[in-house]
């Protein structure tokens, strides 16, 4: 190593690591048992605290309830691998166990059951009053829905749940995504289940029979009529039914709500009956395989992106252009697109007389 | 005048192309500026398919075809809480040594690594949930986190012992192997590069996203993920030009110039990518994406290797030892630390938000191909011009100065978001249009802020050095083992609020009017709340140019004094200081007076300053 060279006459700027006051400070500080102890209690507590803290912020029971006015209102539900039926009857444990009859549900809060893969059936019991169309937000794997006998709210017809009013079917509130899958499974042999009762079977049917459901299911398509008295198709009622061809709809139909038909990419087919007059943004968007569209003459507004993306190359209306300008509010994009390089919309053609497609 | 100037300009290229202009204080050589600008463009242009590829919501991979619940995220940052701690004071031990340890305690490090990695892999093969009885408390508790199950519970933990296990010793090997070569920022890209690409592969191949039980599927991707992300090559090229040279100013023209306009490159691939394939198609990530990062890495390595960092310091043989203790009281010395520290608790506010801007490009304008990329782009340049007109900026304003008026404009910004989500939400197409002007606006007058920020950062590891003898870059992270249980407690808030609010793992309820709305502006309130509070703390930093040269100054006497022998461990007291009057944050304030007082020592010298 070169000998150091003598720098004792030279002026040398201000260094703190060489000045020897602040060193010995901060070998102090750093050898400071008070700060240490200090350091890690306060670290550990914090730790533990937010961990505590945290799980039991995390931390969901499979029911979750609030009682209000209205009555009991089904807040959330967080199900387990092993739920495979949901009940919403009475207030039960957060287990879902020992419902006491004294208190009933009369509400299912918005998104109450927010993408659940794990539940095959719903059980409504004859309290229920009100259920939002969002109440069970992308439940996947639905097979069915149960309506106790008697409850002069809802009631389910081949397999949809629907609002009622006189005992009249009035708006579509939800069809089970999984559907399709129980149709199969029961035309190849096992026994739809009509009570709660009888899922345990049928899911043991299912389940020994998978192989065969599952490439029966594949390609497995379906149609559903709505009934007569129906008014509204209601938001995300028939979202999702990914087998779904045709869906009927019936003269007196008045409104097709917001994403009513959202994803039924195999949707083939869907005539608007002349007495629809308004269809919700979304209603129809990623229905690829529908290629016809008519638009009848009463509707006075159709939301945006009402036929997004779906397989349409044009749309025909009843009314003429002046009439639409005039009558129709129409929302942004609510066209299908054409995919070119820019997206532009795919042509309307007014004056047009319905097809028998 | 103008040609005789740009007849100088060439002539001092070509005369300096080779070596630096030592009259003017500089360091760095043309040639070398030509290297910065291609091997940052290609770093930079690598980091663009990356960006991709994420384990988080937000990310498209996930978004489309994961569908993993988003509470599940929260958990797996609760399970890594304390775990985080253990693994940060050993790798501040590791890397702020640059790898080199006394014999025992690397002894202890190593020991410490390969029993995590063994017991991570041990929990990762079996169930270990099993070891519980299936009624358990613990068992139970576990079964009702939000999105999450008892298995992958113990999975989860487990992958994060094995890779932060694996990761401990591949760090240390490399350090040792590759930071005298390389340097401290860029050896990563070496280290790293192969196992990234075959990562990215096995992302778009292996079908983890087809699993049906999503238990099963969160733990596995997650593992996938965790894979990926130990391997990084993100953006060291800039780290390293950032150091390139010691001298300020030469740094700043370093940064202004071939660092942005090697971005230009990036924008391409980014508007490029989109164009190539749908985010909902698998096949973009199987083929787009590694079919453009494998060759920009490539030619990122040819030249990675020609930039050289400069950090005045002594030799690695003669550098300060830093123990455990020394690092954390040494960074707790330095009082901007605790600023950037109060105001990153009270940011934390926002923690767990959507990206808007992913919501206004997908659910709100609905943009695919062509469009999504013109207008990402559009968005992604905001920042360029404001780039080159930086340099009169932070010359002009203090860095207070600037840091508040950022603040200022997202509180304005984020309230005409507010207010144009509230009054204008059923207009689809004007509220999307008005949310992207509002971002980009504020994106383009904040960049000149997000200079000073990094240069900033830059400086905060210079002052860390004058301060304590290393820059300490890792120790500083012992105030997020503060603020990590406060963060994740309130970053949970936003979450949940999101989880009753109808997000969980499906995106799709971005289409409903209603629920978007509720899902942007409750929580860009909240975030507006800690934005109006986080000025408080800027308004005290006091850090400025002049104090910052007197910094860079002392540090190149530093290692001028080290060449000769003479180091703080062994200093016996024979050199002559200037005394200063007072001091503040250990920089006399009466700078000039010792400046003009101080000798030049380093005039024989200075061709054989060995900068690391």
């Amino acid at each position: 190593m070169d000998s150091q060279r003598d720098l004792s006459d030279k002026v040398l700027l201000y260094d703190p690591m060489f000045d020897a006051k602040l060193q010995e400070t901060a070998r102090k500080r750093e050898k400071s048992k008070g700060r240490r102890f200090f350091l890690i209690a306060f670290i550990v507590v914090s730790v533990v605290a937010s961990i505590w803290v945290s799980f039991y912020s995390l931390e969901r029971d499979r029911y979750v309830y609030k009682e209000t006015d209205e009555g009991i209102i089904l807040h959330q539900f967080s199900g387990r691998e092993d739920d495979k039926i949901l009940f919403v009857d009475y207030l039960r444990d957060e287990n879902g166990q020992n419902p006491d009859t004294s208190k009933p549900v009369t509400v299912v809060r918005e998104y109450a059951v927010n993408c659940n893969e794990t539940l095959r059936y719903i059980y409504i019991s004859e309290n229920v009053e009100k259920i939002e169309n969002t109440s069970f937000f992308t439940v996947n794997n639905l097979y069915g829905i149960f309506v106790e006998e008697g409850n002069e709210h809802y009631s389910v017809i081949d397999g949809v749940l629907y609002e009622t009013e006189n005992g009249k079917p009035i708006k579509s509130v939800l069809s089970p995504q999984k559907r399709g899958y129980a149709l199969v499974a029961e035309s190849l042999g096992a026994k739809l289940p009509v009570s709660p009762d009888d899922v345990d079977a049928f899911l043991k049917y299912c389940e020994e029979n998978a192989e065969e459901i599952n490439n029966a299911y594949e390609e497995f398509r379906y149609s559903v009529t709505l009934p007569d008295t129906v008014k509204v198709l209601g938001q995300l009622s028939f979202a999702y039914n990914e087998k779904l061809k045709e869906l009927v709809l019936p003269e007196g139909l008045e409104e097709i709500e917001e994403m009513a038909m959202f994803r039924c990419w195999q949707m083939e087919k869907i005539d608007f009956p002349s007495t629809v007059q308004k269809i919700g943004s979304d209603a129809l968007s990623y229905c690829g395989e529908l290629k016809y569209i008519f638009i009848p003459r009463n509707v006075v507004e159709i939301g945006h992106h009402a036929f997004y993306s779906c397989g349409a190359e044009q749309v025909n209306m009843e009314l003429s252009e002046e009439e639409v300008r005039e009558k129709v509010k129409l929302g942004d994009d609510w066209a299908p697109e054409k995919r070119n390089v820019f997206m532009t919309r795919v042509p309307v053609l007014y004056n047009q007389v319905k097809e028998d497609k | 005048m103008a040609d005789g100037k740009v007849k100088a300009f060439f002539k001092d290229v070509k005369e300096h192309w080779h070596e630096p202009d030592r009259s003017k204080g500089n360091y760095v050589p043309f040639k070398e500026y030509l290297h910065i600008f291609l091997g940052i463009t290609f770093n930079y242009a690598a980091g663009t398919p990356l960006a991709y590829i994420g384990f988080g919501a937000s990310c498209y991979l996930i978004m489309y075809h994961y569908n993993l619940p988003y509470l599940a995220f929260s958990v797996v940052g609760l399970i890594g809480l304390p775990l985080g701690y253990i693994w940060s004071i050993v790798g501040w031990i590791v890397s702020d040594n640059l790898g080199f340890m006394p014999k025992k305690t690397a002894r202890h490090v190593n020991i410490f690594y390969i029993s995590a990695f063994l017991i991570g892999l041990l929990m990762i093969v079996f169930d270990s949930s099993k070891l519980f009885p299936a009624d358990s408390a613990i068992i139970d508790s576990l079964n009702s986190l939000a999105g999450i199950s008892a298995k992958s519970v113990f999975k989860i933990l487990g992958i994060q012992l094995l890779f932060g296990g694996f990761g401990g010793l591949r760090d240390i090997f490399w350090r040792k192997k590759l930071v005298p070569k390389f340097g401290r920022y860029k050896y990563r890209l070496y280290s790293d590069v192969i196992q990234k690409a075959i990562s990215i592969i096995l992302i778009g191949w292996l079908p983890v996203y087809n699993i049906p039980d999503v238990n099963e599927r969160f733990w596995i991707a997650y593992l996938l993920f965790s894979f990926y992300n130990m391997y990084t090559f993100d953006d060291k090229m800039e780290q390293c030009a950032f150091l390139a040279s010691p001298n300020i100013e030469e740094r700043i023209k370093i940064r202004t110039y071939p660092v942005k306009i090697s971005h230009l490159l990036n924008s391409v691939v980014a508007m490029v990518i989109p164009l190539l394939g749908s985010f909902e198609d698998i096949n973009f990530y199987r083929y787009v994406l590694p079919g453009f990062f494998i060759p920009i890495a490539a030619l990122t390595l040819v030249f990675a290797g020609k930039v050289k960092e400069r950090i005045p310091q002594p030799p690695l043989e003669k550098k300060q030892e830093i123990s455990f203790w020394y690092g954390i009281s040494e960074v707790m010395r330095n009082k901007y630390n605790w600023i950037n520290t109060t105001a990153g608790l009270i940011d934390s506010l926002g923690n767990g938000m959507i990206d808007i801007m992913t919501i206004v490009y997908l659910y709100s304008m609905r943009l695919s191909g062509l469009e999504y990329s013109l207008l990402t782009t559009l968005y992604t340049f905001r920042g360029t011009i404001p780039n080159f007109i930086a340099p009169y900026f932070l010359k002009r304003f203090s860095y207070r100065t600037l840091k508040l008026f950022r603040q200022s404009l997202y509180v304005i910004s984020i309230s005409i978001i507010i207010a144009v989500l509230a009054f204008a939400g059923e207009n689809v197409k004007l509220c999307a249009i008005v949310l992207f002007t509002v971002m980009w606006i504020r994106g383009f007058l904040e960049e000149v802020v997000k200079m000073a920020e990094s240069d900033m950062n830059r400086r905060m590891g210079d002052y860390q050095m004058y301060l304590s003898g290393e820059r300490l870059e890792n120790f500083g992270g012992v105030f997020g083992w503060f603020t990590s249980p406060i963060t994740t407690i309130v970053g949970l808030m936003i979450p949940i609020m999101l989880l009753t609010s109808g997000f969980n793992s499906n995106w799709d309820v971005f289409f409903i009017d209603t629920a978007r709305f509720r899902l942007l502006a409750i929580p860009l309130a909240i975030d507006l709340v800690g934005h109006l509070f986080m000025m408080i703390p800027f308004s005290f930093w006091k850090y400025n140019n002049k104090q910052h040269d007197y910094v860079m100054k002392v540090l190149v006497q530093r290692a001028e004094l080290a060449q000769e022998g003479y180091v703080p461990a062994d200093y016996k007291g024979d050199l002559n200081f200037a005394a200063p009057e007072s001091l503040n944050g250990e920089i006399p304030v009466d700078i000039g007076k010792i400046i003009s007082e101080a000798d030049d020592i380093s005039a024989d010298n200075m061709a054989e300053i060995k900068m690391n």
